[in-house]
């Protein structure tokens, strides 16, 4: 995967080519080009960290490029790959906890993305960071799990909308007075708009094992994971590399997955070309054979080839609006329906009249919203509908 | 002396030059580097500490010492990654003594860290921006 990247191009490409835990053959010899162009350092470490694949660069640093980087750069990311480590570690003794917790009362849990994730695609802990817990739980285990939180000393964080409207959100975090761990409970993979329902039960039934620091944790079974993690990467534009990692990471890892199962789940969910995008995205990082094999499950499709495009260009310099990630989104649903349903509030969220505002208010909004984006995104809607989008 | 290394409730992960070790009880994390790792993981309550030094001589392809080893242990017990009390007549080595004789490369160092909170990280993240004085540059919080 190449990217265009500014103002400093090089170190953004050099992060992208060491972020993944094997990059290809080709990824580092256009790194080594890189590399004698005496890039900044420092500064790939920097987008490294801020897209979470720090760990593996540091790694990828250290055996290819030491003498280039430079001990002193090393010895700095050493520093703050031993702390993203220390952290992940803390965060899943309180996941063993809390899961316990849940399970002495019951309650089925399934721990995904964080320590379950990092542990089943690269074998520990300590390669992946991760900021808070996941868990996914049934809708009707959220209330007695949240007593049960409350028990263990976590409060809902503020504000907490997600328990008042269910039916708008997809989780509820809970975080300890000192700010030292948040656990974000689930009972949906992505907000309704999203229009991405998945059953429990059947996650439940299909559920895989990993073992996370010397316990048995349950998790997501490999088909369900890369779903979930393409989704949840689509949800945020692909706009962290650590999220494309993993699912290359999947990939060449877990060879056995059943990408024509995930891609027919994902043509029944109406998520078929976000898991398109993934998937072209995570083969750049792959070595063949797995990069063939990959790309020959990525439907060619001009809004995936254009979505993947997008993202490449902008992982490095988001876009100034935030219409061009709402729009390249709403290009990537395949259904009506789901346009719609993604559309709405958006639109609803921005002519919404300020408190005690009066309609004329609330008129100037909405033309104000038109005139400044060109009525863009019902544009597109319109032009869907009659078969030019 | 026959040390044996204390392994429950411990979570280790290892990086490419150091072992992380979390204690799940104390909520610590001990880092230790490669001779202080090296001894913590063969400290099995069988071996006694002239057969640790010529385990780490043999692993490292460099002559070690006993009061390296000794150092290791005591280092070990600080952070309670080591099982029993020292016994009678156990003397503490200091790091001036050791490296006096086995010298800095295999000088075995641990350090006991608190884990940086999830609001600590978070707070350092910013927008890609040239003039951010940030830790990191974060890419933005995108999507809907």
């Amino acid at each position: 995967m190449t990217a265009a990247v500014s103002p400093a191009a090089d170190e953004g490409e050099l992060c992208l080519l060491l972020a993944p835990s094997q990059p290809p053959a080709r990824a580092i010899e256009r790194a080594a080009a890189l590399a004698a162009r005496a890039p900044d350092w420092d500064r790939a470490g920097k987008l490294a960290s801020g897209h979470g694949v720090l760990p593996h660069f540091h790694r990828n640093l250290a055996q290819w490029f030491r003498r280039e980087a430079g001990e002193e750069t090393l010895h700095r990311l050493a520093a703050k790959a031993r702390n993203s480590a220390v952290r992940n570690l803390a965060l899943t003794s309180e996941l063993l906890a809390v899961r316990e917790a849940f399970e002495t009362e019951g309650i089925r849990a399934l721990p995904f993305k964080g320590p379950a994730l990092s542990a089943l695609l690269y074998g520990g802990v300590a390669m992946r960071p991760f900021l808070d817990l996941d868990l996914l739980l049934a809708p009707e285990s959220v209330g007695p799990a949240g007593q049960i939180l409350r028990r263990l000393g976590f409060e809902i964080e503020p504000p907490a909308p997600a328990f008042d409207r269910p039916f708008l959100h997809k989780d509820t975090a809970f975080v300890r007075p000192e700010g030292r761990v948040r656990v974000e409970v689930h009972w949906r993979l992505a907000e309704p708009k999203f229009g991405v329902a998945m059953d429990f039960e059947g996650l439940w039934r299909r559920r895989a094992r990993v073992m996370v620091c010397g316990r048995e944790v349950p998790t997501l079974d490999l088909e369900d994971l890369l779903l979930a993690l393409a989704i949840h990467a689509a949800r945020h534009c692909w706009s962290s590399l650590k999220w494309t990692c993993d699912i290359a990471e999947l990939l060449r890892t877990q060879p056995w997955v059943d990408l024509a199962g995930v891609r027919e789940r994902a043509r029944e969910m109406g998520c078929r070309r976000m898991l398109a995008v993934s998937l072209a995205l995570a083969a750049e990082m792959l070595e063949d054979p797995a990069r063939s094999r990959v790309r020959e499950a990525v439907d060619a499709e001009g809004a995936v080839e254009a979505a993947a495009s997008h993202v490449r260009r902008h992982l490095f310099q988001p876009p100034e609006s935030y219409y061009t990630d709402f729009i390249l989104l709403l290009n990537l649903r395949e259904r009506l329906a789901d346009r719609w349903r993604m559309a709405w509030p958006e639109l609803i969220d921005q002519v919404r009249p300020a408190p005690g505002s009066r309609l004329p208010d609330y008129a100037r909004r909405m033309g104000r919203l038109l005139r400044r984006y060109g009525c863009e995104p019902l544009v597109r809607l319109a032009g869907w509908r009659t078969g030019k989008f | 002396m026959r040390p044996k290394a204390r392994r429950e409730q411990l979570a280790t992960e290892r990086l490419p030059d150091e072992l992380i070790v979390y204690d799940l009880k104390r909520h610590k994390a001990h880092c230790l580097n490669r001779t202080a790792a090296y001894v913590w993981e063969h400290c099995d309550g069988l071996k006694d500490v002239p057969a640790l030094a010529r385990a780490i001589s043999g692993e490292f392809g460099v002559p070690c010492d006993e009061p390296t080893v000794q150092l290791a242990v005591d280092l070990l017990r600080e952070a309670e990654l080591i099982e029993e009390e020292p016994p009678e007549g156990w003397s503490a080595i200091s790091r001036r003594q050791a490296a006096g004789v086995a010298g800095a490369i295999l000088l075995p160092a641990i350090a006991t860290v608190m884990a940086p909170t999830p609001a600590m990280a978070q707070s350092t993240r910013r927008k890609t921006d040239e003039s951010s004085s940030s830790d990191d540059i974060w890419p933005n919080n995108r999507g809907l």
